[in-house]
């Protein structure tokens, strides 16, 4: 008993000292250099680091941020982010690690933006950037398909899916009333 | 909206400094957003009111046009980041129909491509509105856009975490939840089709994003590497075929 206690104890030790708010800016910082390959894989390189490299949560309590992050607007990735954070360091832990996450791809994309200005015109980067358009379509479609084969079984949801997609591209809905109208359905 | 600003201000210090200042001002928002250049006219010229509180106010409008174009990313960003359920791709015909028909920051094409290059970009999709929030008001407009769309995610996570088991055990939240999973297929249709309309406009095109959802599908290839494969080879087939 005395023994789990001091391990137990020890355990806490050592995730306070590794864990420091510094430590939780650093570490999600070179996720958010590296974390290429959309969200599945970012989420495998956030559980490598975190459940079996620092070991600061359990696989369990991992799992759980997950599943909290998925259903709350926003990015799954960047809501298991601060998921992690707050679970280690409260509210100042889920900042610290949100900001390290995004810092990189948001340099990198006004880097991108002020390349763009000036290279967008150019015959090749119009290629270039016709084939990225391309791959985007087939990634959404792809996208919509897999979430499709695991969502929707009932006919309802059929209707439901229909009915947003007619909402948006022909009555011109924002999102915010096909979100909440679809809310509604569902309660 | 300069004009009647200044129309506005009944002081006398008002001169021709300030209102040159306020036409540069004008001049360089109009050629970025290639709106329709409006009139200024002169106002009286100075009063007999000290030249530092001209030069002042000089200073302080522009600042003060450029928060108001700020306020205005500030806004949109922050409601885009409240519904983006199921994913960043979500986003995408809600933003379209916002940033390029009604505050006119981008064209479709360019918007297109900025959704092309947040999925490039490491990190989540939703960077694209770092892009958006340059174009529309420099790096200042990029970071308020970041801070913007991420912020109430990052709220509503803490505030949910925080009262986890209310949260998981509350049915409506969850009914809700099961409501909207149907709805964001139909979303990413949607948005399909806008990127598609826009970023797509050859058989070329349709061909290679036909490749790339194969390779999608059949191989386990991440998003990054299927489109900048299609990007080079759109690139390649154009030296092919020059």
């Amino acid at each position: 008993m005395r023994r789990r206690v001091r391990d137990a104890r020890a355990e806490l030790k050592r995730i306070s000292r590794t864990a420091t708010l510094g430590g939780i800016f650093l570490s999600f910082l070179k996720i958010g250099l590296l974390g290429f390959g959309g969200g599945i894989a970012v989420i495998a390189q956030v559980r490598a680091l975190v459940v079996r490299q620092r070991r600061w949560l359990t696989d369990s309590e991992f799992v759980e941020g997950f599943a909290l992050a998925q259903s709350l607007p926003g990015t799954s990735a960047g809501n298991t982010v601060t998921y992690i954070g707050l679970r280690l360091r409260g509210w100042r832990g889920a900042a610290v690690a949100l900001s390290g996450f995004i810092l990189p791809s948001m340099l990198m994309m006004i880097g991108l933006a002020v390349l763009y200005r000036h290279l967008r015109n150019l015959p090749d980067t119009d290629r270039l950037f016709h084939g990225f358009n391309a791959a985007v379509v087939a990634l959404i479609l792809v996208t919509a398909w897999r979430l499709g084969r695991n969502i929707l079984s009932k006919r309802w949801q059929w209707i439901m899916a229909g009915l947003s997609f007619v909402a948006v591209v022909v009555l011109n809905a924002t999102v915010l009333e096909v979100v909440l109208a679809a809310g509604l359905v569902g309660i | 909206m300069a004009v009647a600003r200044q129309r506005r201000l009944h002081h006398d210090f008002v001169g021709g400094y300030l209102t040159r200042a306020l036409a540069e001002e004008r001049v360089r928002q109009a050629a970025d957003h290639e709106e329709q250049q409006t009139t200024i006219e002169e106002v009286a010229p100075a009063g007999s009111k000290t030249l530092r509180s001209v030069g002042i106010f000089a200073v302080a409008m522009p600042i003060m046009l450029k928060l108001g174009l700020l306020l205005s990313v500030a806004v949109l960003f922050l409601r885009m980041g409240s519904v983006t359920f199921g994913g960043g791709f979500v986003m995408i015909p809600l933003i379209e129909s916002e940033a390029v028909d009604i505050h006119h920051w981008l064209t479709h094409q360019e918007f297109a491509d900025a959704t092309a290059l947040g999925q490039i970009t490491p990190g989540p999709v939703l960077i694209t509105a770092t892009f958006i929030g340059y174009r529309a008001a420099g790096t200042l407009g990029a970071l308020v856009a970041t801070v913007g769309i991420f912020l109430p995610s990052f709220l509503m996570t803490i505030a949910a975490a925080s009262s986890l088991k209310r949260f998981r055990s509350n049915e409506q939240v969850q009914s809700f939840l099961r409501g909207i999973a149907p709805a964001v297929v139909g979303l990413l249709m949607a948005a399909a089709l806008s990127i598609g309309r826009a970023g797509i406009h050859s058989w070329l095109g349709v061909s290679i994003a036909l490749a790339a959802i194969f390779v999608l599908v059949r191989f386990r290839v991440s998003a990054f590497w299927v489109i900048f494969g299609a990007g080079f080879l759109r690139l390649a087939v154009g030296f092919l075929f020059r």
